[in-house]
């Protein structure tokens, strides 16, 4: 499986697109926040972590996994919904372990989605 | 013996004793009465005697005063006889004098009266008889013995008349004698009947006391017999259990040794000391109060108690309170009979903690598989794909033959992970079902069509036979319903070498425009034996090993087919004959979404409509925190012709509901400040139904026990993350039941 996960896709493109019915000037300004929002959705993350405090985690772990969604990266997706799940006490994992995978999957997130955007600026 | 009964015979015992008593008094009164009586009677009959007596006496004098008067014919000593004349006229005077005080001295006790005339009647005669004793004495003395025995004749006569008087006066007494003689029998007969009553009161007496003497024999005999259990009843639960006796305040006044040994406590500790001293603390103060209340009301409280040993160690116990009754009814003390379960307890707790872990889990588990699904498919679509586009670039036949290997191993493989993953989601209730309006005899047809193929390479016929009345238009979950179709008509083709599958299709209309809709596929295969029916329908279980050998399979198809019919409302079941082939019925429970007269196409906003604001006009707020889901969905909606307002979290929904009215609320469910699920409770507590818009949920969160939680709060209904057009379409339609409010606002 972690073989696999490697040469994933970070999101799943098609579906994402086929979601937007072409409307590509919503897709980029999607993205555009989404880039904007980042930051401060993985700093609330962090913040949470570093302070111990699980109901926030549980939050803004949720808030992450609902923006994420949106370009069907289930990778991404999948480990929010750990911290998540750490934060609402369901799941007994190192949550600095999952945060960590969790910001390799948003940067891989972010070059995708960044080289979308490039594509479509170019076509 | 109750203490009514004990009551009863305490008053039968005092009714006894009181009768006696009485009794007894009667008697002893009777009894004093009869001496008083007897006594009387000598008196009075001593005292008429002596009356009788006196009377006598009185004539003996009368006739002593007379003797001289005759004596002097024979003596003719004239002085002799003057002389005892004197003397016995004296006496009789005495005499006479004596009687006549005494009976009127007793005038007022008896009724002398009488007896007095009589007597006084007397005297004129014995003046009389003295004149002629005197004329006799004179004749005598003259020598005139003729005249003077006239006289003598005259003398004789008044003494007679005296005699007789005085025997009218003994007569009169003897009668007054006689009168009150019977008065005092009357007394003594009235006394009889008296002591008649009272005999027959001592009989009864009697009679009651052996009654009442066997009743009190047997009482004792039961009493000691009673006793006698109690104490090998006692030993018995003292020799089992944990036994103390409190007072009506709590404080301890009995324990036994296995209290002492159990709490560490001595006995001198703990007599005299309130009950509390054990208490550990575990229990609240509520506990105690419905423990108070209840024993108090004279009921026996049972229960589990923590409770607290000398060494600060705790131990449980199973406890049973029991209230104890004096003869009155009143409660004197309590009974604490206890056992020691502590071993149980522990043993409970660990269960629950390993079930609680166990149970939590496979939640995790199932949550996580749930959550892995697509990660699992992907790769296998890959797979498969991949081998696709080989096989069009590939020309060298082993290689080409290699790659259909990889296919069909990769298309097996996903059909069985499918399988695992569908079964394991509806083991842990995760599987979501659709309701929309769906073309059922289409869709049997595109199934139909999908297997042809492998019914056509082994000459089998394909039929579909529905009733006329069966609708074509139902709202369900179609993809499930695709999904047992499927299952059961490749089951059929499956197991049929020769022959046809047959599929018909029944209607029966339930209440409240639903409808239980039964299809069955009947096959000319192998069929299924009696003994393999009954867990046909059971996980991982298929007719023999040789069939998973030969026919392939998970084993989950018909299982998950159950679980699927039963979560739409409905029933699987199989009727079967070894070698002449199966039938499989299955039902479900489904709304017609259009009449069976009027057959409309498609439902008109299912398709993508960009009009669809123009047509279905409705106000619409978005309530949602993170900016990118604001841009897709107000997005999405401008696509479909509607605008929305944009609220970041629950209170400033609150705040332009109160500013504005609106037809739709998209509520994110988890928002800062106040979230979905708080501001939904309130939107449903401010507003009636009719007033309030449509609340739909926005959320990321899809599980059973989320969609639960929005029902809940009284949301109307869900769209999950990532938001689609289809979805938002969905309940964009679904909102039509506003449309007054619109027309009201227009």
């Amino acid at each position: 499986m972690s073989d696999f996960r490697q040469t994933k896709a970070a999101f799943d493109r098609d579906i994402f697109l086929s979601n937007f019915h072409g409307m590509d000037d919503l897709i980029s300004e999607t993205i555009s926040s989404f880039f904007t929002a980042l930051p401060d959705l993985t700093s609330a993350i962090e913040t949470a972590i570093r302070e111990k405090n699980l109901a926030d985690l549980e939050l803004a772990a949720h808030t992450l996994k609902g923006v994420v969604a949106n370009f069907y990266a289930e990778p991404s997706k999948l480990l929010a919904w750990k911290l998540e799940q750490i934060g609402h006490g369901q799941l007994n994992e190192d949550c600095e372990i999952v945060f960590r995978q969790l910001q390799v999957e948003l940067s891989r997130l972010t070059n995708e989605l960044q080289n979308l955007v490039n594509e479509t600026k170019v076509a | 013996m109750k203490i009514a009964s004990i009551q009863k015979w305490r008053w039968i015992y005092s009714g006894i004793a009181l009768l006696n008593l009485t009794v007894v008094g009667a008697s002893l009164a009777l009894n004093h009465h009869l001496r008083n009586q007897y006594s009387e009677t000598i008196t009075l009959d001593d005292f008429f005697n002596k009356r009788l007596k006196m009377i006598e006496e009185l004539q003996v004098l009368a006739s002593a005063v007379n003797a001289p008067g005759n004596d002097i014919f024979d003596s003719n000593n004239i002085s002799l006889e003057r002389s005892r004349y004197s003397t016995a006229v004296k006496k009789y005077d005495d005499s006479y004098r004596q009687i006549l005080e005494d009976l009127k001295s007793n005038q007022s006790s008896f009724s002398f009266l009488k007896v007095s005339g009589l007597l006084e009647n007397i005297q004129p005669n014995m003046q009389t008889m003295q004149k002629e004793i005197e004329h006799v004495f004179t004749h005598v003395e003259l020598k005139k013995k003729n005249l003077a025995i006239g006289r003598m004749a005259a003398m004789d006569r008044n003494l007679a008349l005296i005699n007789q008087g005085l025997i009218a006066c003994s007569l009169e007494i003897r009668k007054l004698q006689t009168e009150y003689m019977n008065r005092h029998k009357d007394e003594s007969d009235r006394f009889q009947y008296f002591e008649r009553v009272v005999s027959f009161f001592v009989f009864l007496i009697i009679l009651g006391m052996v009654f009442y003497g066997s009743l009190i024999s047997n009482f004792v005999a039961k009493a000691l017999e009673d006793r006698n259990l109690a104490l090998q009843q006692k030993k018995a639960i003292d020799d089992s259990a944990i036994v103390a006796g409190l007072d009506s305040t709590g404080t301890i006044i009995h324990v036994n040794d296995k209290f002492i040994d159990i709490t560490g406590y001595s006995k001198a500790e703990l007599l005299g000391k309130d009950y509390r001293l054990i208490n550990s603390g575990h229990h609240s103060k509520e506990f105690f109060r419905n423990i108070s209340k209840s024993v108090s009301d004279g009921s026996v409280w049972r229960g589990e108690i923590k409770d607290k040993k000398k060494d600060g160690s705790y131990y449980w116990a199973d406890s049973s309170i029991v209230p104890m009754r004096d003869v009155n009814g009143n409660i004197f003390q309590y009974m604490v009979i206890r056992y020691d379960i502590t071993e149980r307890k522990e043993l409970e707790a660990s269960l629950i903690k390993s079930k609680n872990e166990a149970e939590s889990a496979a939640k995790v588990k199932a949550e996580f598989l749930a959550n892995m699904s697509h990660e699992i498919r992907t790769p296998m679509n890959g797979i498969i794909g991949m081998s696709n586009l080989l096989l069009s670039s590939v020309t060298d036949a082993a290689n080409i033959e290699r790659l259909k290997i990889i296919q069909n191993c990769g298309n097996t493989l996903l059909d069985l992970i499918n399988d695992v993953l569908d079964f394991s989601k509806l083991e842990v209730d995760k599987v979501w079902f659709e309701s929309q309006p769906f073309p059922l005899h289409t869709t049997v047809k595109e199934v139909l069509d999908l297997l042809s193929t492998r019914s056509s390479e082994k000459g089998l016929k394909l039929i579909y036979q529905p009733e006329s009345n069966v609708p074509e238009w139902v709202s369900g979950d179609v993809t499930r319903f695709r999904q047992i179709l499927t299952n059961l008509i490749g089951n059929s083709i499956k197991f049929t070498e020769n022959g046809s599958v047959q599929i018909f299709s029944q209607v029966m209309p339930l209440q409240d425009h639903k409808y239980k809709i039964e299809f069955s596929i009947k096959d000319t295969g192998i069929g299924i034996s009696d003994d393999v029916k009954d867990r046909l329908f059971q996980s991982f279980s298929q007719v023999d090993a040789s069939t998973t050998r030969k026919f392939g399979g998970s084993g989950l198809g018909l299982a998950i087919c159950k679980g699927l019919c039963e979560k739409m409302g409905g029933t699987i079941w199989v009727q079967s004959e070894p070698g002449k082939g199966s039938t499989f019925f299955f039902n479900f429970i489904a709304e017609v979404s259009m009449s069976f007269e009027y057959k409309t196409p498609a439902n008109p906003f299912l398709a993508f409509d960009t009009e669809m604001g123009k047509k279905h006009p409705l106000r619409i707020l978005i309530v949602e925190d993170s900016r990118t889901n604001q841009l897709v969905a107000v997005g999405f909606l401008q696509k479909l012709g509607y605008r929305a307002d944009i609220a970041a979290n629950g209170q400033e929904a609150l705040d332009c509901l109160k500013r504005q009215e609106y037809d739709l609320v998209l509520m994110d469910c988890h928002m800062p400040v106040m979230d979905g699920f708080e501001a939904t409770k309130r939107i449903v507590a401010k507003y009636a139904e009719a007033e309030r818009p449509q609340i739909i949920a926005l959320t990321a969160s899809t599980m059973k026990k989320d969609i639960d939680l929005c029902k809940a709060t009284g949301m109307n209904g869900i769209i999950g993350k990532p938001i689609t057009i289809a979805a938002l379409v969905k309940s964009l339609s679904d909102c039509k039941a506003r449309d007054c409010n619109i027309r009201k606002a227009v």
